[in-house]
C-alpha cells in the first residue's frame, strides 16, 4: 500500500486565515491556502488505494494530481513504509546562556566594551552587532571592537556605522584583519546599495541603505527577511524568535532584552552579564513563543519571524507592542 | 576530567566542547600535533608499581584525572626536524627523519594504551581507518546483507562480474583524493562512479587492484549515527537528483530526514559494531526498491553534523553526555 507523505522538513503551519508550507531544508515558504487544509490532513492518515472509494473517481483524479504536484515540487513523497519516516523531534536545545547581543557603542565611553566581549564569549555568545552611533576610523574600529573579539568563540560580528569617508576596500581589509568581521552596513547612506558580497568568504557583505537608525531603531518586519531552518523553526516553537538568549546594551550602558525596549536591567559596569541575564524577570520574554501571542499565534509565519518587539500583558493575554504591517486576512503586507 | 583527542579545525569536537563548557563539566583538548610539541607533549612512566602517565603544559593534566576520553581525530604532522637540518645533505637524512616518525609513533600508541587501560574511550585509537573489506566481510558474517563485491586484478573476471549486474567502483582504501599541480593545484576527489561497457571496453586485460560492487537499485541512502548501542539514522532521498544517484556527496540540497530502521538491522549493526569493538561510528547503508538494507560501509571517525542537524538528534549533546556520565 502506498501513502502520501511530507518530508519531515516540509512542514505545514496553518495560520487562521491561510496557511504556509516552510521547507526547512531549502529555506523557502510556500503558500498555502486553508481550503486544502482538510484534505491534506485526510490523505496523510489514508493509503492512496482507499481513496477513490471515499472521494469518488472523479474528485480522486483530483487531489492525486494536487499531491503529485507536492511530489514534483519535492516537498512530498509517496512511500509503501510510512511508518519508517518518524517527524523530527522539535525539542530546541543549545548550549550557550546568550546567542547573540546587540551592542551600541559612542566615542562617550560609557562601559567598558572589552569587557562586555570577555563577558559575552564566557556566556558562550557566538554572535553579535556592534552598532556605531558615530564616526569611528579604520584604527578606532580595529583597535577598540575588533581586537577585542581575538580569541573568543564569537564568530560572527556585525557592524553598523554611520555613512562616512571609509570606502569599502577598507572595510574589506579589515574583515581581512579579523575574519570574525562579516557585516558592514552602512546607514544614513545616500543610496541603498550592495557594496560587496561574497558568499565564498564567510558570507561576507557590505550594505549601506538610507534610513538613520539613530532615530528610528523599529525594526520593519517583511516577506523577504524569513528564512526558515531547522534550527530557528525547533526554537521558535517554545521561545520568542526575536529576543531569546539575547542581550543588548546600549550607548549609555544599560543591559535590555533588546536595544528599541524601554525596560533596563541594570547598568553593565554596575552589574555582570551573567548575573542580569539569568534573572527570570530579564528571561521572562525569552519563553513568549508566538503561539502565546494574541494576533502573531493566528500567522502562518509565526515560526520564523524574527520581530524583536517588545511584549505587554493585558488582562492575562500578551500582546507585541510594534505589530507588523502584515494583514492576514487579505494575505498582504 | 575529559580528554579529547583530536585535530585543528575540527567542527564537531568544537560543539562538542560547547556542551561539556554548558553542562560544566572539565575538559582538556589535546590536538594531535600538540603531541609533538614539547610544551605539551605528555611524558609516560613505567615503573614495577604503576604505570603512570601526565600532560605537560598549561593546563596539565594527569591520569588519575582523567575519567573519560573521547579520541574523536588524530591529525598528525612530520616529526619537527629543525634539531637535524644540518644533516639535510646527508644520504641517510630520511632514514633518520623515518626513524624520528617511528619513534613519535610509538611513543603516542604506548600513550593510548595506557589511556586505553585507565579509563572510557569513546572512540577507537587503533581503528580510526578501517579496512572496508575487513568490515565488509565481518557484517557479512554477523547476518547483514552486503552488496556483491568483486576485488580483482583481471578484465576477464570483471566482464564476468558485470555480466551479471550492472557495477560501481571505489577506492579501497579512504582516499582523501590526489592533488595535481598544473596551471593551478585541482584536487580530484574520490567518488563512487559507476562503470560503463566504455569504460570496460578501455581497460586493459590486466589492471592494478580495484574493488567493484554491483550498483544497487536505491530507493534511499542511509547514514546512521551509532552510539553506545543506540542508532540514530538519516535517509537520504539521494534518487531525486541526477547528480547524486550513484554518489550522495556530490550534491548538498538532497532531501534528509530521520528514518526509523527495522529492530532487527538495528540489532544486527549492534553486533557488528561491538564484534568490530567500536563504541561509535558513521555507517553507510542501500535501502533498494526491493527492500533490501544493504551495508556499504563504517567509518569510526566520520562526520555526523550532517546527520544531527536537520534530524534535530543532537549528537554533540549526546556525545557529551556520555562523556560526563564517566567524568
Amino acid at each position: 500500500m502506498e501513502w502520501f507523505r511530507f518530508f519531515a522538513s516540509c512542514r505545514i503551519v496553518a495560520g487562521k486565515y491561510s496557511s504556509a508550507i516552510y521547507d526547512l531544508d531549502r529555506s523557502v515558504i510556500y503558500d498555502l491556502p486553508n481550503a486544502f487544509l482538510e484534505v491534506i490532513r485526510e490523505v496523510e492518515v489514508m493509503p492512496l488505494e482507499q481513496m477513490p472509494e471515499k472521494y469518488g473517481p472523479a474528485r480522486y483524479q483530483q487531489i492525486k494530481q494536487f499531491l503529485d504536484k507536492f511530489v514534483e515540487k519535492e516537498l512530498a513523497f509517496y512511500t509503501t513504509s510510512p511508518e519508517c519516516f518518524p517527524d523530527i523531534d522539535l525539542t530546541w536545545e543549545k548550549p550557550w546562556h546568550i546567542t547573540n547581543a546587540v551592542l551600541e557603542l559612542d566615542d562617550t565611553a560609557s562601559y567598558s566594551f572589552d569587557s562586555v566581549i570577555k563577558q559575552l564569549n564566557e556566556l558562550g555568545c557566538q554572535a553579535i552587532q556592534v552598532r556605531l552611533g558615530c564616526n569611528f576610523s579604520t584604527s578606532q574600529a580595529t583597535e577598540q571592537i575588533l581586537k577585542a573579539l581575538a580569541s573568543t568563540q564569537i564568530n560572527f560580528c556585525e557592524l553598523m556605522t554611520p555613512h562616512n569617508d571609509i570606502t569599502a576596500a577598507e572595510w574589506i581589509s579589515l574583515m581581512d584583519l579579523q575574519p570574525r568581521l562579516r557585516r558592514v552596513y552602512v546607514y544614513a547612506a545616500p543610496d541603498d546599495a550592495v557594496l560587496y558580497n561574497d558568499n565564498e568568504r564567510y558570507g561576507r557583505k557590505i550594505v549601506s541603505f538610507k534610513k538613520d537608525i539613530r532615530r528610528e531603531n523599529k525594526e520593519k518586519i517583511r516577506l523577504e527577511r524569513f528564512s526558515p531552518n531547522i534550527l530557528s523553526f525547533t526554537e521558535a516553537q517554545s521561545h520568542n524568535l526575536g529576543l531569546n538568549r539575547k542581550v543588548a546594551i546600549d550607548s549609555q550602558g544599560y543591559i535590555r532584552n533588546y536595544i528599541s525596549h524601554p525596560a533596563t536591567f541594570g547598568h553593565v559596569n554596575e552589574h555582570l552579564l551573567a548575573d542580569v541575564t539569568t534573572q527570570p524577570a530579564f528571561r521572562e520574554k525569552w519563553f513568549l513563543p508566538n503561539d502565546w501571542i494574541e494576533g502573531c499565534k493566528d500567522c502562518q509565519y509565526r515560526y520564523t519571524c524574527v520581530s524583536n518587539s517588545d511584549i505587554r500583558k493585558e488582562n492575562d493575554k500578551y500582546y507585541k507592542t510594534e505589530m507588523c504591517t502584515f494583514n492576514q486576512q487579505d494575505n498582504t503586507w | 576530567m575529559v580528554l579529547i583527542i583530536s585535530k585543528d579545525l575540527e567542527p564537531s569536537t568544537d560543539k562538542v566542547i560547547d556542551w561539556l563548557r554548558y553542562l560544566k563539566v572539565p575538559f582538556r583538548r589535546v590536538n594531535g600535533t600538540d603531541m609533538l610539541n614539547p610544551g605539551h607533549a605528555p611524558t609516560l612512566q613505567v615503573s614495577s608499581k604503576q604505570a603512570d602517565m601526565h600532560f605537560n603544559g598549561e593546563a596539565s593534566a594527569a591520569l588519575s584525572d582523567i575519567t573519560a576520553v573521547w579520541y574523536r581525530r588524530d591529525g598528525s604532522k612530520p616529526p619537527d626536524t629543525q634539531a637535524i637540518a644540518s644533516l639535510q645533505e646527508a644520504g641517510y637524512y630520511q632514514d633518520v627523519v623515518h626513524h624520528l616518525s617511528q619513534e613519535n609513533a610509538i611513543a603516542k600508541k604506548a600513550l593510548y594504551a595506557l589511556l586505553a587501560s585507565h579509563t572510557r574511550i569513546l572512540g577507537s585509537f587503533s581503528k580510526s581507518s578501517v579496512n572496508k573489506i575487513e568490515v565488509l566481510i565481518n557484517a557479512q558474517q554477523q547476518g547483514l546483507d552486503v552488496p556483491a563485491t568483486l576485488i580483482t586484478r583481471s578484465k576477464k573476471e570483471l566482464q564476468a562480474f558485470m555480466d551479471a549486474h550492472p557495477i560501481i567502483t571505489k577506492a579501497l582504501w579512504e582516499s582523501p583524493g590526489i592533488t595535481i599541480q598544473e596551471e593551478k593545484a585541482t584536487n580530484y576527489t574520490s567518488y563512487t562512479e559507476e562503470v560503463t561497457p566504455d569504460m570496460l571496453q578501455a581497460i586493459p586485460e590486466e589492471f592494478f587492484y580495484s574493488l567493484f560492487q554491483e550498483k544497487l537499485d536505491k530507493e534511499l541512502d542511509l547514514r546512521v549515527f551509532y552510539l553506545d548501542g543506540d542508532c540514530y539514522t538519516m535517509a537520504i532521498f539521494s534518487q531525486m537528483n541526477q547528480q547524486t544517484k550513484v554518489d550522495f556527496r556530490k550534491y548538498a540540497n538532497n532531501r534528509n530526514v530521520p528514518y526509523q530502521l527495522p529492530a532487527d538491522i538495528e540489532q544486527l549493526i549492534v553486533k557488528l559494531m561491538k564484534a568490530m569493538q567500536l563504541n561509535t561510528g558513521s555507517l553507510d547503508f542501500v535501502k533498494t526498491r526491493t527492500g533490501r538494507y544493504v551495508f556499504l560501509e563504517v567509518n569510526p571517525v566520520g562526520q555526523y553534523d550532517m546527520t544531527s542537524v536537520p534530524c534535530n538528534y543532537q549528537l554533540d549533546k549526546k556525545i557529551a553526555q556520555y562523556l560526563s556520565q564517566h567524568a
